[in-house]
Order: C-alpha cells, then sequence, then structure tokens
C-alpha cells in the first residue's frame, strides 16, 4: 500500500518536472517561465528525497533513509524564497530586484540550509511499515517560520497586484496561482509539521504532494494562458509522456523480473530482448495513449488538419467569386472555433477598409487609412492583434512601433473595444494588407489557444490568396468589360458620321441635290470627318498613355484667354442649356510655364464634362484658379465645379480609369468613349501635378480640380 | 394620312446630317418627311397625325427606340402604324425585342447606300 503512494508520488513530481519543462519550453526567454520551473524544481525535489527516504527505509538502509530525509528540507527552504521571487515576474514583470535584495531575500533560506546535515534537522529516524518516520528538529521550526513569512509576503504581493491589476484575465491568473499556492502550504504545514508533532507522518508526502499538483498545474496554465495557450494541451503533454514512460518502465521491470526469475535465459540476454521489445512498442504504444487522451481532452475541440481541409474544398468551387469566399470562410471559422462572429474587411480602392455588414452592427463600417487598428496593422502585418493581450505586445518586443507612435497601441485597443472584436488578424499580400480578418469573442468565453491561433493564422493565409485572385480576376473582368463596351460604342459612334459622309456623297455623285443641300452636305462632311479624326485622336492619345511617357513641351502659357477660348467654343450648348458659368481668377495671374496644348485638353474635357452632365435647366458651374501652398512649394490649381450627376461611392475608385463611364453619364451621352478623364489625370501628372476631385455623391455635383507645380522661377512670372 | 394619296414618313433620327439627307432622298422620292430629333419629340407629332410609316433609329438622347416602340404600341391610334427600325448595328437580342413590338422590319444602316435604303423602306410603305 505504501510502496504505491510512494509511487504515486514520485509520478507526480515526474508530471510535475515534465510540467515545468513544457513552461520552460514555451518561452525560454521569459523570466516568469524560468523561475517557475527552477520553482518546481525544488518542488519536485523535495518529494523525490521524501519518497527515496521511505524506499531505502522500506529497503533497510538506515543511512540513506536519513541522509535522503535530511536532503528533503532543502527544496522547501529555497522554493519558499523562489515564491516570492515569482510574484515580481507575475503577471507582469516589474521593476527589476537588485542583486541585493535578491541575496538578502534568499538568506533567512540559505542560513536553513547551513543546517541541514546537523541533528537540528531531523535527529532520527525510525524505520515503519508504511516508510519512514522521522522527528523533526528545531530547523523545521525555522522551515516553518519561514514558510509562513515567504508565503505570508507572497499572498500579500499577490493580492495588492489583484488589486492593482486591470485587465481582466491576469486577475483571474493571479486568482488562480493564489488558491493553488495557498492549497499547498495548508496542507504541507499541516503533513509535514502539525501531524508529526503528533506523531503521524505518513501522509508527509502525499498530502502536499498533491497539493503540488494542484498549485503546478494551476500555475503553468497561468503562466501559460497569459499567452494563450490551453490548459489542456499542457495536461495532454504531461499525461501522455509519463504515462509512456511508466509504462515503459513497468514493462521493462515486469519483463525483465519474470525472464530472469522463471526463464532460463541469462541476465544479459534477457536485457537484450526486453530492450527489443520496447524499442519496437514504443512508438505504437505512444500514439496509442496520444489518441486515448485526445479523445477525453479534446473531444469538443476540432481536428487541424481536417478545418483547412474543409475550408479549401468549400472554397475550391468558388474561388473567383469574392462574396462567396467571405461567406463561406466566415462560417467555417464561426462554426470551428465557435466563435460568436467572424468577419473579413476588405481593402477598398481608396485604401479604406470594408467591414461589411455583419455581426452587432449589422450595418457596413469603413475603416479609413488613419483608423488607429488600420495604421496599427500596415506596420505590423504579422501580428494578431488579440484584444485581450495587445497591451502586452510592445513588453515583449513583439510589436514593431516608432517611438513616437506608440500611443498607436492603446487606440488600436480602443479601436477594438468600439467594434466589439476580440481579434484582428491581417490579410497581407506581398507586403501590403489587403484585409483584416475579424473574430469575435468565443461562445464559451475561453481565451484564443496558441493552437487556435496557428489554425486562424493558416486559415486566414489561404483565404488572403483566394481573396486576392478573386479580386484580381474582377479587375480583369472589368477592364474586359469595358474594352468591349470601347469597341463597341467606337463602333456605333463613328458609323454614324461615317453614313453621313457616304450617303451625302452618293447623293452628290448622283447629281440630285440642289446647291444650297449641296453646301450643306458638304460642310457636314467636313464636320463628320473632323468628328472621326477628334475622336480617334482621342483614342490614340490614351492609348499613347499606356505605353509611352508624355513629353512636356513647355512654354509660356496664358491660362486666362484659354479657358476664355474653350467657353466661347461652347456657348452655343451654354445658351441652350441656359447654364450659369462662374469665372474665378487671381487678380494678378498672368502665365505659367506648361505644355500649353495638353493643359488646354484638359481644361477643355474638364469644362466639356461640367457642360454635358449637368442638368438641362439650372445648370451651373464654376472655374476656379488659385494659387496654393503646400509645404514649401507653390501650386496652381484650376477647379472646375458642377451640380450636376456628381460621383457616387461605388465608382470613386474608378473615375479616372481608362474606359470607365458612370452609369449617369452613359444614360445622358451614351456613345462616350470614357476617355477624357484618364487624359487628364495622365497630363496632370506628366506636369507633376495631380488630378483629383471631390464630390457628395449621386446628383449632389462635383468639382474636379488640376494642381500644377510652380517653381521659383515661374512663380516669379506671376505679378 | 393626305388626301392626295402621297404618303407620310416621320423620321425619327438623332444625327442632324443624316436626317438631312433622308429627308431629302424621301422628298425626291414623293414621300412628306416629318422630322423628330429624339423620341419625345416623335411623340408630340405622332399626338397631331398619324403617318404611313415610322423610320426610327434606336440610339436616341433620351428615351431610346425601343421605350418609344413600346409606348407608342400601347396606344390605340399608333397601335398599328407601320415601323422601319434604321440602326447602326443589329443583334439577336435587338431582333427578338423588336419582332415583340411587332415592326415592319429591321435594317442596319452601313450595309446600304441611301438610293437602296430608301427604295427598301418605301417598299415597305407601300406594301398592303
Amino acid at each position: 500500500m505504501t510502496i504505491i503512494i510512494t509511487l504515486v508520488d514520485l509520478f507526480i513530481s515526474l508530471f510535475v518536472l515534465v510540467l515545468s519543462l513544457f513552461v520552460l519550453y514555451e518561452d525560454p526567454g521569459k523570466k516568469v517561465n524560468r523561475i517557475f520551473g527552477i520553482t518546481i524544481f525544488f518542488f519536485a525535489s523535495w518529494i523525490v528525497c521524501s519518497s527515496l527516504s521511505d524506499i531505502t527505509g522500506f529497503w533497510g538502509s538506515e543511512f540513506w533513509a536519513l541522509w535522503f530525509a535530511r536532503a528533503s528540507v532543502i527544496g522547501p527552504f529555497i522554493f519558499c524564497p523562489l515564491f516570492v521571487y515569482f510574484t515580481y515576474y507575475f503577471p507582469r514583470e516589474e521593476s527589476n530586484l537588485s542583486t541585493g535584495k535578491i541575496i538578502g531575500l534568499f538568506l533567512p533560506s540559505l542560513a536553513g540550509i547551513a543546517f541541514f546535515a546537523t541533528d537540528y534537522n531531523v535527529a532520527s529516524i525510525t524505520l515503519e511499515s508504511w516508510g519512514t518516520g522521522f522527528e523533526p528538529g528545531l530547523l523545521y521550526v525555522w522551515l516553518l517560520i519561514c514558510l509562513l513569512s515567504y508565503f505570508g509576503y507572497g499572498f500579500y504581493r499577490l493580492i495588492r497586484n489583484y488589486r492593482t491589476v486591470k485587465i481582466y484575465h491576469e486577475k483571474a491568473q493571479i486568482f488562480y496561482v493564489s488558491i493553488g499556492a495557498a492549497l499547498f502550504v495548508l496542507l504541507g504545514i499541516l503533513a509535514n509539521i502539525v501531524l508529526p508533532l503528533y506523531g503521524i507522518s505518513q501522509y508527509s508526502v502525499f498530502a502536499p504532494a498533491v497539493a503540488v499538483l494542484i498549485f503546478s498545474s494551476l500555475t503553468a496554465y497561468a503562466i501559460v494562458a497569459h499567452h494563450m495557450m490551453d490548459i489542456w494541451l499542457v495536461m495532454r503533454m504531461g499525461t501522455i509522456f509519463s504515462l509512456v514512460f511508466a509504462i515503459i518502465s513497468f514493462i521493462y521491470i515486469g519483463i525483465m523480473t519474470l525472464l530472469t526469475q522463471y526463464s532460463g535465459l541469462s541476465y544479459v540476454y534477457s536485457l537484450i530482448l526486453v530492450s527489443l521489445i520496447v524499442t519496437l512498442t514504443f512508438e505504437p504504444l505512444k500514439k496509442f495513449i496520444e489518441k486515448k487522451s485526445d479523445r477525453i481532452f479534446f473531444h469538443k475541440h476540432y481536428n487541424f488538419d481536417e478545418v483547412i481541409e474543409e475550408l479549401t474544398s468549400a472554397i475550391h468551387g468558388i474561388s473567383l467569386d469574392l462574396n462567396k469566399i467571405l461567406t463561406v470562410s466566415n462560417e467555417i471559422v464561426r462554426r470551428n472555433f465557435k466563435v460568436r462572429q467572424a468577419t473579413i474587411a476588405v481593402l477598398t480602392p481608396k485604401d479604406a477598409f470594408l467591414l461589411s455588414a455583419a455581426g452587432s452592427a449589422g450595418e457596413a463600417i469603413e475603416l479609413p487609412p488613419d483608423n488607429p487598428l488600420v495604421a496599427f496593422l500596415n506596420e505590423n502585418r504579422d501580428f494578431i492583434v488579440n484584444r485581450e493581450d495587445i497591451l502586452h505586445g510592445l513588453d515583449r518586443g513583439e510589436i514593431r512601433m516608432e517611438v513616437d507612435r506608440i500611443d498607436l497601441v492603446p487606440r488600436a485597443y480602443e479601436e477594438m473595444v468600439k467594434l466589439d472584436f476580440t481579434l484582428a488578424i491581417p490579410i497581407s499580400s506581398g507586403d501590403k494588407l489587403i484585409a483584416i480578418y475579424f473574430i469575435g469573442e468565443k461562445l464559451s468565453k475561453d481565451f484564443f489557444t496558441y493552437q487556435d491561433l496557428r489554425l486562424l493564422s493558416h486559415l486566414t493565409g489561404e483565404v488572403g490568396v483566394m481573396i486576392n485572385n478573386a479580386r484580381l480576376y474582377e479587375d480583369l473582368k472589368k477592364l474586359d468589360e469595358a474594352k468591349s463596351n470601347f469597341i463597341s460604342v467606337v463602333s456605333h459612334q463613328l458609323r454614324t458620321p461615317l453614313s453621313a459622309i457616304r450617303w451625302s456623297t452618293e447623293l452628290l455623285l448622283d447629281g440630285s441635290v440642289d446647291k444650297d443641300s449641296e453646301q450643306e452636305f458638304l460642310r457636314d462632311n467636313y464636320k463628320n470627318s473632323l468628328f472621326i479624326i477628334y475622336q480617334l485622336d482621342d483614342m490614340l492619345t490614351a492609348l499613347d498613355l499606356e505605353d509611352r511617357r508624355i513629353d512636356i513641351k513647355s512654354e509660356k502659357c496664358s491660362l486666362r484667354p484659354l479657358i476664355e477660348e474653350i467657353a466661347k467654343e461652347n456657348e452655343v450648348i451654354i445658351r441652350a442649356k441656359k447654364m450659369e458659368i462662374i469665372y474665378s481668377f487671381p487678380p494678378k495671374a498672368e502665365s505659367i510655364f506648361c505644355d500649353c496644348k495638353k493643359i488646354r485638353k484638359v481644361i477643355e474635357i474638364l469644362m466639356r464634362n461640367a457642360i454635358r452632365y449637368t442638368p438641362d435647366s439650372g445648370g451651373r458651374a464654376e472655374i476656379v484658379m488659385r494659387e496654393k501652398i503646400q509645404g514649401d512649394e507653390k501650386l496652381l490649381e484650376i477647379s472646375v465645379a458642377d451640380n450636376g450627376i456628381g460621383i457616387s461611392p461605388k465608382e470613386e475608385g474608378y473615375i479616372f480609369e481608362k474606359f470607365f463611364r458612370g452609369e449617369e453619364a452613359k444614360k445622358i451621352s451614351p456613345n462616350g468613349f470614357g476617355l477624357g478623364l484618364f487624359i487628364v489625370r495622365a497630363f496632370a501628372r506628366a506636369h507633376g501635378g495631380e488630378a483629383h476631385f471631390e464630390s457628395a455623391g449621386r446628383n449632389k455635383g462635383s468639382r474636379f480640380y488640376l494642381t500644377v507645380r510652380l517653381n521659383e522661377a515661374e512663380a516669379a512670372r506671376i505679378k | 394620312m393626305n388626301n392626295n394619296n402621297q404618303k407620310t414618313i416621320l423620321v425619327v433620327e438623332d444625327d442632324q446630317s443624316l436626317s438631312h439627307i433622308i429627308d431629302l432622298k424621301l422628298n425626291s422620292s414623293g414621300y412628306r418627311v416629318l422630322l423628330a430629333g429624339d423620341a419625345e419629340k416623335a411623340i408630340e407629332i405622332l399626338s397631331g397625325q398619324i403617318p404611313d410609316l415610322i423610320w426610327l433609329d434606336i440610339y436616341l438622347p433620351g428615351m431610346n427606340g425601343f421605350e418609344f416602340l413600346e409606348k407608342i404600341r400601347k396606344n390605340d391610334e399608333t397601335k398599328n402604324t407601320k415601323v422601319v427600325i434604321i440602326s447602326v448595328s443589329c443583334s439577336n437580342k435587338k431582333l427578338e425585342l423588336a419582332k415583340r413590338f411587332d415592326i415592319a422590319d429591321y435594317f442596319v444602316k452601313s450595309n446600304y447606300g441611301i438610293d437602296e435604303l430608301v427604295g427598301l423602306v418605301t417598299g415597305v410603305v407601300n406594301q398592303v
């Protein structure tokens, strides 16, 4: 019976050691993990010494029983101050203890250890049937005092931390550790000091060993949960390893005993045979135990490979439909991780992230590039933001942030709280952030474990690739559509004037036309030929822009008369539409250096659009020219505003693209090529400037800007 | 309908060069021509008189040719007026749509010289 207890004790110490190794392995760099490891080592050493004292006593060796009993006091003397030391690093590292303070902390213990070899420790032992009994000497009083003071102080520190700590799960961690430590101290004192005083020392190791087990498990969980690791994973590892080790040992000892005792084989041959058996059975045995323990510990968890498989096969058939990809992957994540919600925010042409209607809000939300969370993720594209943990990321050196931008971290945290998500996983393509996977909290309110994060990382990686492909495909389709549209539009557009030329020439050749009509036909033919030439010119200009650099022939260019000239050309239609046009020029602006023809074309196109896309009555346009200072540069800004069809948010990103026509624009002028604004922007940029626009939305008008640089030499010319 | 058996054709065409040519040719072929630059104008004209034939272009500013057709077919007076579509292009879809509105024929401009086209159209007018 007692041997079994002793063996159980040894098993527990082994388990606990494995646990500590595991915690150490999990993050050897962290001080708290190292301290924990060492503390556990001394716990284990205490149990081992006591157990060995029992075992050697059982085998009749008084000498070893005594010395193991004495040695068993070293462990407690060391893990007491270690516990206090531990509280300086848990749950978060406080200011470093100076070496002097550390020495001071351990001094009382070291003083006690100095006496371990004396009679003040265990003076004598008695070999009982249940193990080794002993009478505690004076040293045990000192040990009791140390235990109470160190653990008392440690508890005081823990309670103080509990009060000051703000983060929920840190409070939980402190709680676990405190409970475990308290249990240990109580049982330890009871079984090792109180009871032996009454002559009952059977439970000296067993009871506290159980407490050690509880304490170590709880603390390991607390430490490791800080890194979001699942307690079950830890338990599983510990169990498997210990069980395998124990079973192998059992087999070894058992078979050895059987062979040497009951068969004729000599010792050496038996040894070889058993070694062979062990080698062959180790792997299948380990796998068997792993599977069984998986069944116990993980029956409600997912299987890593299965989930990845599920995602890839679900996406397979719909891999180019962006919306379907998002819906399917969200559903898979929600179901497998049992979270409240999962949704993806995708990059829009405006560099903002569109969070589609999902979860609590129910409305689509757009996160602009200067949103703290977006800005943070753009700089840390491999960092999974966990709301529970992001504030620690800086401490652990996992976040790269410049000193003057450190405030982004708490702001990103607040953003996560506002959006009510727990995880934000960045998805990149190349070195650009293209989507953010937002995941809500687990229904069970558990933490996200390492397992979870690893799987999510894989999953989102896959989803990222699919999003990219779907996007590229969509862009290509749009481009293709636009090109087809362009071709058919060009054909239509050119057929009408060409038919007119053909038919009128036919009649002219017939000779069946009167003089007046003859003149008219000839004039119309001339106009139509010109029209065809200009349209083709637009088209060729646009095609050229794709392939070649644009040549800017700089010359002195008077903008004001240029604008007035364009206005005059459009006089007829302006009058016909009863449009009101307002001009606003700076008093002194004269001329600038630029490619006059190109700038003329730009203004022409902008004015042409303003006239064309405003209502047939009550149309208004405003042309403003003004100087702007940006940084240390002088810019000239020409803007053309109208109160016409405006630009809808959906179209905003495409307005300057080749062949693009807005829906409303198509209704008004179905034969346009969609090249005007493309040319505008290209010419603006060729001058080192830019073209952009503002619009309040559909039918709310728009204002187009052309901005060109004026360097010092040019600025001087503007009187 | 006119007293003296002169047939009237309503030409709905937005391109001015073209409509002028068509006007001239139809006139010299002995037809009375009404011109409309868009569908709205055409409907206005139709409220005053019913032509023997409507020469209809599809690509018109504002209301397009098909919408116009739909409208006039709903009107008792113009329900049965002969319509010929003269457009820059054709497709199966357009043909299907046109047939739904009961048109007499569909011609693509660039396939014919003006003489030939007018000949074909007037052929339709004179059909019973």
